[in-house]
């Protein structure tokens, strides 16, 4: 069930100690260095993970940081420490204690991240309830999603702080948006917008107050 | 000690940044993680930064973005050693210090020829000692024994950020020197004097940008 596999491309060459870490059913691990990380089914690793993949699919907790060039996770997630990478796809339900950075962060789902989400591009797609404490970048996007629902009404997502370069933010709630360009798009509740050179409200936005810095 | 800080909105005005290459510095740890300052003001928690040493850093990458990609730059800033090693030859061809750091440190390892990053750094911080012109040659020769005996003992800390500092005190023509972690707070008595501080991380920053 919980099995350390060898990169088929390696067979034959010399001993690389980089594994891969394949699991499926109810499974714990060990943290370390990986080459490739798939869990389907239920997942624990205990300690730091690095790897260069990762795909999640299903229930997956781990008990230190993970560190993935490249993650995909459907399912529900839950990391207690930071996540790194450098692409972050993310789906179904997150949770990070610690913060989350990137280059490229893709959420849809409903996430739950204790700290700063840091990437060049975030683009957030609700599929529920959301909560982030801080949100920061170049390009940031916040939407809601399509589907229409009876509790559609709570995918909102709750953050204090949004910087970035261009943002363009729906159903949100924040206390500060600070950004060069700001969009504030229907469902938001924004306390404060402060934006340097360009600044849109729709119908069904509420800003208390906006300043150009 | 209270430190002059500056708020990240200032900083961007100042600077002339944006949020995302402050955010992209911050991840690729050109700004160690230490100098974001979270403090409550009247309206929420803000970030503060140490004034003088952001602005600096700040100042120093945009001047050195256009020539070293974002990792490189991350390297010559990261406190740990560059994995490099100098023929005894090229320390003088060049330049990388003076004859005189050169000659104290030929005392004392007669048949160096290759110099470690780590060797090169007590060598550069000789040398540094000695530029201040507080310095003299055999408190050199001290400071250089005490950077070899004990800076390793310290690095881990300075790999984790904090800083360290080469402080010299004299009293009454008697000299001596010790290293100091930061922060911490030094006192001394009355009589004895600081001759020269010598801030290690710079040091090895200046020594990392001339062997690049």
């Amino acid at each position: 069930m919980n099995e350390d596999k060898r990169h088929p491309a390696d067979e034959g060459k010399r001993p690389d100690p980089v594994r891969d870490l394949v699991m499926s059913g109810v499974a714990t691990a060990g943290g370390g260095v990986y080459r490739r990380v798939h869990i389907s089914g239920v997942g624990r690793v205990v300690g730091d993970v690095v790897c260069e993949t990762a795909r999640i699919d299903g229930v997956m907790t781990v008990r230190g940081t993970l560190e993935a060039k490249e993650l995909v996770a459907n399912g529900k997630t839950k990391v207690e420490g930071a996540l790194r990478g450098h692409t972050l796809r993310l789906s179904g339900q997150i949770h990070v204690d610690g913060d989350c950075s990137a280059e490229v962060v893709e959420v849809s789902g409903a996430i739950e991240i204790d700290g700063l989400v840091s990437a060049d591009e975030v683009t957030i797609r609700l599929y529920g309830g959301s909560k982030v404490r801080e949100l920061g970048g170049s390009r940031i996007r916040v939407h809601r999603s399509w589907r229409w629902g009876f509790f559609s009404r709570y995918r909102r997502l709750t953050v204090d702080t949004v910087e970035g370069d261009d943002i363009r933010l729906e159903a949100t709630r924040a206390r500060v948006v600070r950004g060069d360009k700001v969009h504030i798009g229907p469902g938001c509740e924004i306390e404060r917008v402060e934006y340097r050179s360009e600044f849109r409200q729709d119908d069904g936005a509420r800003v208390n107050e906006h300043v150009q810095v | 000690m209270e430190e002059d800080l500056i708020s990240k909105k200032e900083l961007l005005e100042v600077t002339g940044i944006s949020y995302g290459q402050l955010y992209r510095w911050k991840r690729k740890r050109l700004i160690p993680e230490e100098w974001f300052i979270r403090k409550s003001t009247f309206t929420g928690q803000e970030t503060f930064f140490p004034r003088d040493k952001i602005l600096a850093r700040i100042e120093r990458i945009k001047n050195m973005k256009d020539d070293l990609s974002l990792d490189e730059l991350a390297d010559v800033f990261s406190p740990s050693p560059a994995g490099v090693s100098v023929r005894w030859d090229e320390v003088s061809e060049r330049h990388i210090v003076t004859e005189v750091a050169q000659r104290v440190y030929r005392e004392r390892h007669p048949e160096a020829r290759v110099l470690s990053f780590d060797e090169l750094l007590c060598l550069y911080v000789l040398d540094a000692a000695l530029q201040t012109g507080e310095v003299s040659l055999d408190e050199g020769r001290m400071a250089l024994q005490l950077m070899e005996n004990e800076y390793p003992q310290l690095q881990r800390g300075a790999e984790q950020g904090r800083a360290v500092e080469l402080v010299f005190v004299r009293k009454l023509g008697i000299a001596t020197c010790l290293l100091a972690t930061l922060p911490g707070e030094l006192r001394f008595e009355q009589g004895a004097r600081v001759v020269a501080r010598i801030n290690i991380p710079a040091c090895v920053e200046q020594l990392k940008l001339k062997l690049a």
